[in-house]
């Protein structure tokens, strides 16, 4: 559709108190939101309370609201907050170790419609065994990057990391890397976050 | 896109650049046309890109949740209705909040109704004290000491225009009534003591009461005067005076409108009057208790007038027509006799 309202101009819509524009921003990115709740949670009911709290809490401040650059990575990131909360309601009640219940869902293979039969090589096979050892905030980091193409800064922002936070993760992810494979330190650096620029 | 160094890319460069992901990742026909036209170049670095190919396929390799269109429509439906929830209650609050603010109004109102309605002023004027009081409809009220005016607070809505006298006053009443055989309502005016209640429509007349006894003098117009105890009536012409004793029965005294209402100029003028009468009005104004050393002085009977502006004037101007001895102590003046 050629005259598509910007997202700047459905938010500032929404800070107006259009409801049109709340139920547009939902369908606009609800698949976002719920690819990455489901990863986060891996829990479809838990995914539908924190998506729903997301949209009201929305409509009730909706006159406190500020302008934002980026609405996706605004609403993931408030998406992710609701996602904490839940969790620590939820520990709090079941008293699950916190380190093990984090899971981040994000599986890597080579049996994908991407990968063609000749590029499935062991090098290759290896490569996605040990990406799938990722830790969740790596594998997070990833999905954010280049699933949501989503910048370093607003990923910072997101996680609540600083850049540099990011950075080190990313560091010590290559460590582990390195140990649990002898691969090309090139090929390393290339999986993990380019982070040149 | 063709500005880029793409022939010096290394394989983390390629991984980092927006345009190749979108390649990947969409595949869209003219990025597809420009990146097999850079292959087909044969650049140095053609190791690097397909490298950084494969790896970014193996990031995006993962496969897409599904979700069913009814979870997203249900999902979309419970939000709105949980929001039109909200906003039904946060209706709901409003409301009662101003229905409860409009009934604390009507309450507070109804209360300084009630109160305005119900309540009476009362007005003191302490021993050796006097006031002029002006009442809501324009009368004045001169108070002498030692007395108490009270009227309703809301005067001027009353059927009559009613006070209580306990003590005594100098009453100037606004005639409010211009047609003399229909009197309305609130015209009336009436000055009320535990022993006779005087009727007016706009006149000056000073009431007394002390000690039971009472005393009506009329200056201007024309007044009714009624003994509650005995019921009877009598119609006052002006320079008039009534007196009652402690029954209500009229009583004949021999004193003149002139003296009823020579307080008001700080002056009592006796005529044949007893000492004991002019001690009694002092302790009346002034609050104390006069002991005479001999009853015998009391009987003395005094003739003029006599400054009652200050305690200290009346007890001089006694001192020395009755050549007495004065000691006060406390609330209590004893006389004594000089010889």
């Amino acid at each position: 559709m050629a005259t598509e309202i910007s997202d700047i101009d459905l938010w500032h819509n929404l800070i107006k108190g259009n409801r049109i524009a709340l139920n547009n921003i939902y369908s606009r990115f609800f698949s976002t939101l719920y690819q990455y709740g489901m990863r986060m949670l891996q829990d479809e009911d838990a995914v539908r309370d924190c998506i729903q709290n997301l949209f009201v809490r929305l409509w009730i401040n909706h006159n406190k609201l500020t302008p934002v650059n980026n609405l996706r990575g605004y609403l993931i990131s408030s998406l992710r907050n609701n996602i904490i909360n839940f969790r620590a309601v939820e520990d709090r009640f079941q008293k699950v170790d916190l380190e093990s219940n984090e899971v981040f869902d994000l599986k890597f293979t080579v049996e994908s419609v991407f990968i063609q039969k000749e590029e499935q090589t062991e090098q290759v096979k290896q490569l996605s065994q040990a990406m799938n050892k990722l830790t969740a905030r790596q594998k997070e980091i990833i999905y954010l990057r280049y699933f949501e193409e989503l910048d370093y800064a607003e990923i910072s922002e997101i996680m609540d990391l600083s850049v540099k936070g990011t950075y080190k993760l990313s560091a010590r992810a290559l460590e582990a890397l390195r140990e649990v494979l002898n691969i090309d330190k090139f090929v390393l650096l290339a999986i993990l976050l380019n982070l040149k620029r | 896109m063709t500005n880029k160094p793409y022939n010096s890319f290394q394989t983390e460069d390629f991984l980092a650049d927006e345009d190749f992901l979108r390649f990947v990742k969409y595949s869209y026909s003219n990025d597809v046309m420009f990146w097999d036209s850079w292959v087909l170049e044969s650049p140095e670095n053609i190791k690097s890109y397909h490298e950084a190919l494969i790896q970014l396929k193996l990031i995006l390799s993962d496969r897409e949740i599904e979700v069913s269109p009814s979870f997203r429509e249900n999902l979309l439906m419970d939000i709105n209705d949980s929001i039109n929830r909200f906003e039904r209650k946060r209706k709901n609050k409003l409301r009662t909040r101003i229905w409860l603010s409009g009934a604390a109004s009507i309450i507070l109102v109804a209360t300084y109704v009630s109160w305005y309605f119900m309540s009476t002023v009362v007005i003191r004027a302490g021993y050796a004290e006097n006031r002029l009081v002006h009442l809501p409809d324009g009368s004045e009220v001169r108070l002498n000491g030692n007395s108490v005016l009270s009227y309703p607070r809301a005067f001027n809505w009353k059927p009559r225009r009613e006070v209580s006298l306990d003590g005594e006053a100098y009453f100037k009443v606004k005639h409010l009534n211009l047609t003399p055989d229909q009197i309305k309502r609130g015209e009336l005016f009436v000055a009320v003591t535990n022993g006779v209640s005087v009727q007016v429509l706009g006149t000056e007349f000073n009431l007394k009461e002390r000690h039971n006894k009472t005393n009506v003098t009329l200056i201007n117009g024309k007044i009714q005067v009624q003994s509650k105890k005995t019921g009877k009536q009598y119609t006052l012409a002006p320079g008039n005076l009534i007196d009652f004793d402690e029954k209500g029965d009229k009583v004949q005294r021999k004193e003149t409108a002139e003296t009823q209402t020579a307080w008001l100029s700080g002056k009592m003028i006796v005529n044949q009057t007893k000492v004991s009468d002019i001690l009694r009005e002092f302790e009346d104004l002034y609050g104390y208790k006069v002991i005479l050393d001999s009853p015998a002085l009391g009987q003395k009977k005094i003739d003029g007038a006599i400054s009652i502006r200050s305690e200290e004037s009346l007890l001089f101007t006694l001192k020395n027509i009755l050549n007495v001895d004065i000691k006060k102590e406390g609330n209590t003046i004893y006389l004594k006799n000089r010889n």
